[in-house]
């Protein structure tokens, strides 16, 4: 890795471990940074039965908190893996209509009057079946072509959109279809201990393995044919990184509902602090995503008295972040 | 034309596209410290030729033979250590650096590598100075002329290091002493034992810089032999005469 490249990395994470640590003394019951960090030193002597500080910090907040870096961390790896696969800037990870499907699953889950553990099943597999879908369309036609695929994922999109609709038409107006629509705003509020345990393995190890891939996503960036007589197994490479991409996108809409433009808007972030390079721009995205998620969740916690759902914030933080960083964007882009 | 085995070599190969016949019943074979041209008119089949010979493409008929096996036989990777390509001049949407491009050709050496090992570093800077263009290597290849770039893809095609190194019309948008460095360069690599395959639509300069020239019509090769003895005013005013009922 380049000295640009260290620096930015080692500046994220101490970032990160910052802003984690500020995060957790936010909320109601505000704790102070000392407190917090006795209590991190001393989670194994814990009082017996625990006391407030105790509860508070390893009950709710610091579960958010590694659901919030999580789930930026995917979404924003997910985006960058997917630009770079597609070769276009202004892809995001619901292109191929995981995004559509895993709402869509999740609606369902509710409609049939599931627990959250199915409504999160549910939403992870209806995430999985879209992006199929989309790929089986465009294997009818053109296997080989990218454009095909993303006709697919337009089709799969549309098709799992007009699901939800239908959905929320017939979902109960009372209970279910409030439950429905705060899903869709997207929330870190259902991110219990057991949900963080089951969502951190699969992410780093999917963050690791696109990573790994980064110097290859660099050659298929030179065109199909080209990445070929490098030596790269183009569609091998194309299906396998849309696989992980989509496995961690639909990961996070099972656990926190839609969350938006962060998966558009991060990779480009990450590309101005250490250059195009994959290698540094995945995992570069995956610390900036977990701060910027992090920071919005701390806003959505703490901006009024009820919580604002987390994906109104992201949305909004992430259209100013973007316009912000455009014009710095448009002079490294060849068009 | 030298004495020695073919290092790639097509056999009796024939290709469609859809029911349209692109190359019918070609064979050829390219020698290593040997420089070929391969001309014709546009539509003649160049391309699908060297998507053939890249093994980009599998022949409807016929067979493809790389260092004496059929090119089936080799893995993608295993291809790209023996055959290198130098596209026309173009640029990939993100501002990767010169350094950047060049190390690509080293993937097929360690694709998941984190970063470039020392002999692949080595060997970037050696295809760098080769093309003196070290000077370029932070600058980003986005903001380069099409000389320059073509240069930058010339080095990672050295940096790859194979054998064999096939170029598609490589003297486009080349300027005169650019072009003459190029031949130049071409001809040590030749000398170094190196096969040289380039399509190209200036028959004057192939003919002063090639060794051996195929003529290639309607799919058909027309001529193969010395490149100074084919190219000559009554051999191009056949190649290139208009193709009326072509067959591409």
């Amino acid at each position: 890795m380049t000295l640009r490249g260290s620096v930015v990395g080692c500046l994220c994470a101490a970032g990160l471990l910052v802003l984690s640590v500020l995060s957790a003394c936010l909320g109601r019951f505000a704790l102070q940074p000392g407190q917090v960090l006795h209590a991190l030193l001393t989670v194994g002597h814990a009082p017996a039965g625990g006391d407030m500080v105790h509860t508070v910090l390893f009950g709710a907040r610091l579960p958010r908190i590694g659901g919030a870096i999580c789930v930026g961390a995917a979404l924003s790896v997910a985006g960058a893996a997917y630009q770079a696969v597609f070769r276009n800037p202004l892809v995001s990870p619901g292109l191929l209509g995981v995004l559509a499907g895993a709402g869509t699953g999740a609606a369902l889950g509710i409609v049939w009057g599931m627990g959250h553990a199915g409504v999160a099943a549910l939403s992870f597999l209806g995430g999985l079946a879209a992006v199929a879908f989309g790929v089986g369309v465009a294997q009818m036609f053109d296997a080989a072509s990218m454009l095909m695929l993303i006709f697919g994922g337009l089709i799969s999109s549309a098709l799992f959109t007009a699901f939800l609709s239908l959905l929320k038409y017939v979902a109960d107006p009372q209970n279910q279809l409030p439950d429905i629509v705060f899903w869709l705003l997207g929330s870190l509020t259902q991110v219990t201990p057991q949900a963080l345990g089951v969502l951190v393995g699969p992410v780093v190890v999917g963050i690791v393995l696109l990573s790994a891939c980064g110097r290859m996503l660099d050659g298929l960036a030179m065109g199909d044919e080209e990445a070929r007589t490098l030596g790269i197994p183009v569609m091998a490479l194309r299906y396998g990184v849309i696989g992980g991409a989509t496995v961690l996108a639909a990961m996070t809409v099972a656990v926190a509902g839609m969350i938006g433009w962060i998966g558009l808007v991060v990779p480009h972030v990450a590309r101005l602090l250490v250059g195009p390079c994959n290698m540094r721009v995945l995992p570069v995205s995956a610390c900036v995503g977990g701060m910027f998620l992090l920071a919005c969740d701390d806003l959505a916690r703490t901006l009024s008295a009820e919580e604002i759902p987390v994906g109104l914030i992201a949305d909004l933080l992430g259209v100013v972040v973007f316009v912000a960083v455009l014009p710095l964007l448009r002079r490294g882009w060849r068009a | 034309m030298n004495g020695s085995q073919p290092v790639l070599r097509l056999d009796h190969v024939g290709f469609h596209r859809g029911r349209r016949a692109v190359l019918h019943d070609v064979s050829l074979g390219v020698r290593t410290g040997e420089m070929t041209a391969l001309l014709g008119p546009n539509g003649a089949g160049k391309t699908t030729l060297l998507r053939l010979l890249l093994g980009l493409a599998r022949p409807d008929s016929g067979q493809v033979w790389l260092d004496g096996q059929p090119m089936a036989h080799w893995s993608r990777r295993e291809v790209a250590r023996r055959i290198a390509y130098v596209p026309q001049g173009h640029a990939p949407l993100f501002p990767y650096s010169v350094r950047d491009i060049v190390g690509m050709g080293r993937l097929a050496e360690a694709p998941f590598a984190p970063r470039l090992r020392e002999r692949d570093r080595d060997a970037v800077a050696h295809a760098l100075a080769e093309l003196s263009i070290t000077h370029l290597a932070a600058r980003p290849y986005t903001e380069l002329s099409g000389g320059e770039r073509q240069a930058v893809l010339l080095a990672r095609a050295l940096a790859q290091g194979g054998h064999i190194l096939i170029l598609d019309e490589p003297e486009t948008g080349l300027d005169y002493g650019q072009k003459q460095r190029l031949y130049a360069l071409l001809r040590r690599l030749a000398q170094r034992g190196h096969a040289i395959v380039a399509t190209t639509h200036d028959p004057v300069q192939a003919a002063r810089i090639f060794d051996r020239a195929i003529l290639l019509r309607h799919g058909r090769v027309m001529e193969d032999g010395p490149a100074a003895a084919l190219l000559v005013p009554v051999m191009l005013d056949r190649l290139y005469a208009p193709q009326g009922g072509s067959e591409e």
